[in-house]
């Protein structure tokens, strides 16, 4: 199954190392948008429903300029934009109330700042299906 | 390393060991605290994040443009030529990932303080003194790749250790003289 991610970050360093750890996590990358803030997030949410390409997962800074993580989580939930699609919290303080209300609101968890590289791609390939390995390295037999 | 007042020796042990954690666990570099304070004498670019709440604070990240260059390529995993923009947000990142890790490593007394998302000054940029009413202070520098840069964390102490130094002061007048450096220790 091929996946398509929305990160929702306003350092575009952050989306690049973001965007990075999922090129790298044996996913079947169809395509990851980028958003800088909430309201751009909410518009690329808007822009796949009615392009009818579904998102598969969605990462979320938690503080940000125009709209936070916590209003754009609430935002698209009031709308129903992306239903059922998991999302994640990425915040340098774990500390803020913020990311356990936005938890408590539906976000499937959250990634505290410094993370390393396996952590994120333990959290994604828990979120998603991974890649199908190809027939050899299932040790099945051909047709 | 400056520090003046009563700065608590574990609030650099703190500060130490988070930025020493980002870089470890984010970048997979090695940093080091340098005692000689004027390695870091030449600042470009700095970025500052505003902790507010319980707890008032301002961290702030003050590197030399080669710092700033070689640790946007460490975040994005090579070298190149990069626009000052996207250096720039490399460093508020690194402040960010700072202020989080060091409000972290407060505990509860800091839960509720929020942090601002960073701001970036460059050089000559006049607005970078701490909030009104930050006694605590404290600066320490680091190297990555014998690149320096400079941490400097202005606190200001909360109410009720104002309000609880207030009262050993009335104490004093009694002939009741607690240590007052003891009660800046802030509990943590």
């Amino acid at each position: 199954m091929s996946v398509r991610v929305l990160i929702v970050d306003d350092s575009v360093v952050m989306r690049r190392i973001l965007e990075s750890v999922l090129r790298h996590s044996n996913l079947d990358l169809a395509g990851v948008l980028h958003a800088a803030n909430g309201v751009e997030g909410l518009a690329a949410l808007e822009q796949s429903a009615t392009e009818n390409q579904p998102l598969n997962l969605i990462l979320c800074d938690v503080h940000m300029p125009e709209m936070n993580g916590l209003d754009f989580l609430l935002e698209k939930q009031r709308r129903n934009l992306a239903p059922g699609v998991p999302l994640v919290m990425i915040t340098a303080d774990a500390t803020d109330p913020q990311v356990l209300q936005a938890v408590a609101a539906g976000a499937q968890g959250y990634i505290s700042k410094p993370f390393t590289l396996e952590r994120i791609k333990s959290c994604i390939q828990s979120l998603l299906p991974p890649v199908a390995p190809p027939p050899s390295a299932m040790g099945g037999t051909q047709p | 390393m400056m520090a003046d007042h009563c700065i608590d020796t574990r609030w650099i042990e703190q500060l130490d060991g988070v930025v020493v954690d980002v870089f470890n666990i984010m970048l997979r570099q090695s940093c080091e605290v340098v005692e000689d304070a004027a390695a870091a004498a030449e600042i470009d670019i700095a970025a500052e994040i505003l902790l507010s709440g319980a707890i008032d604070a301002q961290c702030l990240v003050e590197l030399p443009q080669a710092t700033a260059k070689k640790l946007t390529d460490a975040f994005l995993g090579s070298e190149d030529d990069w626009e000052d923009a996207l250096i720039e947000d490399a460093i508020g990142e690194l402040c960010n990932m700072i202020a989080g890790g060091w409000k972290g490593a407060l505990g509860a007394t800091a839960s509720t303080s929020g942090l601002s998302v960073p701001a970036i000054s460059r050089a000559c940029a006049p607005d970078r003194n701490p909030p009104n009413g930050c006694s605590l202070r404290m600066r320490r520098t680091y190297a990555f790749r014998n690149s320096p840069f400079t941490v400097s964390l202005a606190i200001r102490e909360p109410r009720d250790i104002q309000e609880i130094s207030a009262q050993v002061h009335a104490l004093k007048g009694t002939g009741f003289s607690p240590s007052v450096r003891a009660t800046k220790s802030m509990g943590l």
